[in-house]
């Protein structure tokens, strides 16, 4: 089999044992790799109403047929799990340069089962595979445990796999890390390989990918790359993601008052351009370097060497998009070498910074409305204190007094603070949103309502995109739609969804598909994947067969776990008006989401309240996963 | 005049994807390990240097060659496959280590210009590698470095 290396390796720790097992091509081509082939595992094999943190969850690492060329954008890999953080489905993104070394070891996934009985790690050196004792490891930072295993192995070139103590204490928002400075970031999957007593995973591969069709490879690939270069967002001009990064766009943002701000108060924020991109050049950028087979080379590399925060290293890279809109705007705090800081504790720690961003945005409002008092945190929390920020993060990493709470995640935290708590709490099916404002898109506001792992912001559009004629044509999204308005989004939005979840099966970073300013390069991902694979006849349509089967897989799994879909709804504060700026006064009433879900349900070929049916689930080839959803085959 | 690969390593984002060109082009399969360009990186200091045969104009290897296999030319040092005698004397020899050896075919293998049309410099998006005279290859930093004299009067 070409693009993959035709193998998973399975992990128990509670046996202590490792064993390789077949993936055969008839599965690879049903769920490809990354999102479809992890949560086929998940609905197969974590037991039903299982404890996240118990050993029976599986921690799922999974590739797909690109990673390890040259594919643009395919050093990337997805980590699954049952969420601790949602008790759904969890899953989360990353880049770096371990999906390529995983590859070339000979594999094209890890599943993990079972808990070590003490601190472990896994040392992958191509077919030899050691659990080997981590007890000194414990408590350690991404890099030191890094570096301490690079040498116990004596393998500087090994890539890593690690978590935090963040992971280790069971924050219910910890991330997996790799290579350093790239997470694993949403649904607390950290908390996972901690719970099961897995400190890291080092991996070596000296071994080699092939393709079916190299030839036709290259060409796909150089024509893909051509289209990227020239793409005003991902090529080379000034205003590139390359240039300033993801957070290029914050001044843009919040003029048109979609900046998340003061815990989801106001969308624009006169500071914006002091933690945007431009900010960052101007201040603390040293320059930026890419993930593995990636032309645009987002991640910042700042250096903050002193002042009051002080600290920030090159190894450890830069605050993305999402980094300076949680730990800056939406906390009110304009300073970005303390934003540098806090990033770099929260890749230490192996902490997500959205959710940790929108924790201590959420008790700067509990302090300031008197839900959390001085007493309690143990000093004033007000807007914008940095120094208090640090503070914060380094107990919730802890677990630390109130760190403990907050630990928790919002949903579970302002529900133990009672008082009305729950209000300020933005969060959906317990996972925090992402730093995008959906009352000034509302298109992505179905998304977070019905996705399957909570308020993500990754799966359909984010508004903007479409508000262009012909944004979208391979998916039929050619009519502009206004980014306030909700109604007849719904087909658009799941088609998105469908798409972004078949690129999240093969997996590619998200960028390189992005419909926005017209990439259009369908067909050059679909060359790239025939020629990779020698499916000659694969065509778009069964791309989009193979997205929307990951997705009710996804979206089976929650349904299964959290007994309902009840939880399709959007926080408290969304329902309220948003205050100043371009996007003022907008708000998501129930009344114009309820519509809108039935309209997707619908279209989703779900019951109307949101179950994926026999029928629909049989047409996508995955019948049985049905008879797991109680109520789902009306 | 000859052309060589003139590196930059302050472009390089270290997205390695002249050591997967290299390597399908020059083995068939994806495997950097095999890349007649290897890029090292210094996450400390945020340096990533690719290096590559610079094809001496007097090069060691060539020199230290008993077999014939690696002959010295005008911008390149060609490499004579069927002459070598897997002896590794030019790997002692070259100050740079960007000659390896490859132990399936008892050979050494170094960078040949893919015959005057580098296919890792193809597929480096940041311009870190270009093919360039190599007489000139040096004149564009003197410009950038100019440039940055000139921005600081002006400042």
């Amino acid at each position: 089999m070409h693009g993959y290396r035709g193998q998973l390796l399975r992990v128990d720790l509670s046996a202590g044992k490792s064993w390789t097992e077949p993936l055969e091509e008839s599965r690879a081509r049903r769920y490809l790799g990354g999102r479809g082939l992890g949560a086929r595992i998940l609905m197969d094999e974590v037991p039903v109403g299982c404890d996240a943190l118990g050993a029976d969850n599986r921690l799922v690492f999974a590739m797909g047929p690109l990673a390890g060329t040259f594919a643009p954008g395919s050093g990337r890999f997805v980590v699954l799990g049952k969420s601790p953080a949602t008790n759904g489905f969890g899953e989360a993104y990353t880049g770096g340069s371990v999906a390529h070394e995983l590859k070339y070891a000979g594999y094209d996934g890890i599943v993990v089962q079972g808990k070590a009985s003490e601190k472990v790690y896994l040392a992958i050196i191509n077919d030899k595979v050691e659990i080997r004792p981590a007890a000194r490891l414990a408590g350690q930072g991404t890099l030191d445990t890094e570096e301490k295993i690079k040498a116990e192995l004596n393998e500087p070139d090994a890539r890593i796999i690690s978590i935090g103590l963040a992971g280790e204490k069971a924050v219910r928002f910890a991330c997996v890390m790799n290579d350093t400075d790239r997470a694993a970031g949403r649904t607390g999957l950290g908390a996972v390989m901690g719970a099961k007593n897995l400190k890291a995973i080092a991996i070596r591969g000296t071994g080699k990918v092939t393709v079916a069709d190299p030839k036709a490879f290259r060409e796909s690939s150089l024509a893909n790359l051509a289209k990227i270069k020239k793409h005003p967002w991902l090529g080379d001009s000034p205003g590139s993601a390359g240039a300033l990064g993801t957070a290029g766009g914050v001044e843009d943002l919040s003029s048109m008052g979609i900046l998340p701000t003061r815990n989801w108060e106001t969308g624009t924020w006169e500071y914006a351009d002091r933690i945007s991109g431009m900010g960052m050049k101007k201040t603390i950028l040293i320059g930026h370097r890419a993930c593995q087979s990636c032309p645009v080379g987002c991640t910042r590399v700042v250096q903050v060497a002193d002042g009051p925060f002080a600290g920030a290293r090159p190894e450890y890279g830069g605050p993305e998009y999402e980094t300076v809109a949680s730990l800056g705007s939406l906390c009110e705090n304009n300073n970005i070498e303390s934003i540098a800081l806090l990033n770099q504790k929260c890749n230490v720690y192996g902490l997500d910074t959205i959710s940790a961003g929108t924790m201590i945005a959420f008790a700067m409002e509990c302090f300031e409305k008197g839900l959390l008092t001085e007493r309690e945190i143990g000093f004033p929390l007000r807007w914008g204190d940095a120094s208090a920020m640090v503070r914060l993060l380094d107990m919730i990493a802890r677990r630390e007094g109130v760190g403990d709470l907050l630990a928790e995640g919002t949903r579970r935290a302002a529900a133990k603070i009672g008082k009305g708590a729950a209000d300020l709490a933005v969060e959906v099916k317990g996972l925090e949103l992402g730093m995008h404002e959906p009352r000034g898109k509302k298109g992505l506001a179905l998304s977070y309502a019905t996705a399957p792992r909570g308020a993500d912001h990754m799966e359909g559009f984010h508004d903007p995109m479409v508000a262009a004629p012909n944004a979208w044509p391979e998916l039929g999204i050619v009519k502009p739609m206004d980014r306030f308005t909700l109604a007849d989004k719904a087909d658009a939005v799941r088609l998105a969804e469908d798409y972004n979840s078949f690129i999240n099966s093969l997996p590619i970073c998200s960028f390189m598909s992005l419909p926005i300013a017209g990439i259009h390069n369908t067909k050059e991902i679909t060359g790239m994947l025939a020629a990779a694979t020698g499916w000659t006849d694969i065509s778009f349509e069964e791309e989009m067969a193979i997205g929307e089967r990951a997705y009710n897989l996804a979206r089976a799994f929650t349904v299964r776990e959290s007994g309902g879909t009840a939880d399709d709804r959007l926080p408290a504060k969304l329902s309220r008006s948003l205050l100043g700026g371009a996007s003022k006064d907008q708000v998501i009433a129930d009344a114009e989401l309820a519509p809108a879900l039935q309209a997707y349900y619908r279209g989703r070929g779900w019951n109307d309240t949101g179950t994926p049916t026999q029928a629909k689930l049989a047409s996508l080839g995955i019948g049985d996963v049905a008879q797991q959803l109680k109520g789902g085959s009306r | 005049m000859s052309r060589m690969i003139v590196v930059d390593p302050v472009k390089c984002t270290n997205c390695h994807m002249c050591e997967l060109a290299c390597s399908l082009v020059t083995t068939g399969a994806f495997t950097p390990g095999k890349s007649r360009i290897r890029v090292h990186a210094f996450p400390a200091d945020f340096k990533h240097i690719p290096l590559t045969c610079f094809q001496c104009a007097s090069a060691p290897c060539a020199r230290v060659c008993p077999a014939g296999a690696l002959l010295q030319g005008e911008g390149l040092v060609r490499f004579v496959k069927e002459a070598c005698i897997g002896c590794r004397m030019c790997m002692l020899a070259c100050p740079f280590g960007v000659i390896a050896f490859d132990e399936p075919t008892g050979v050494i293998s170094k960078c040949d210009t893919c015959g005057g049309d580098p296919e890792c410099v193809k597929f480096c998006a940041p311009k870190a590698l270009e093919f360039r005279e190599s007489a000139l290859a040096e004149a564009p930093k003197g410009r950038d470095f100019a440039r940055r004299v000139a921005d600081a009067a002006k400042a």
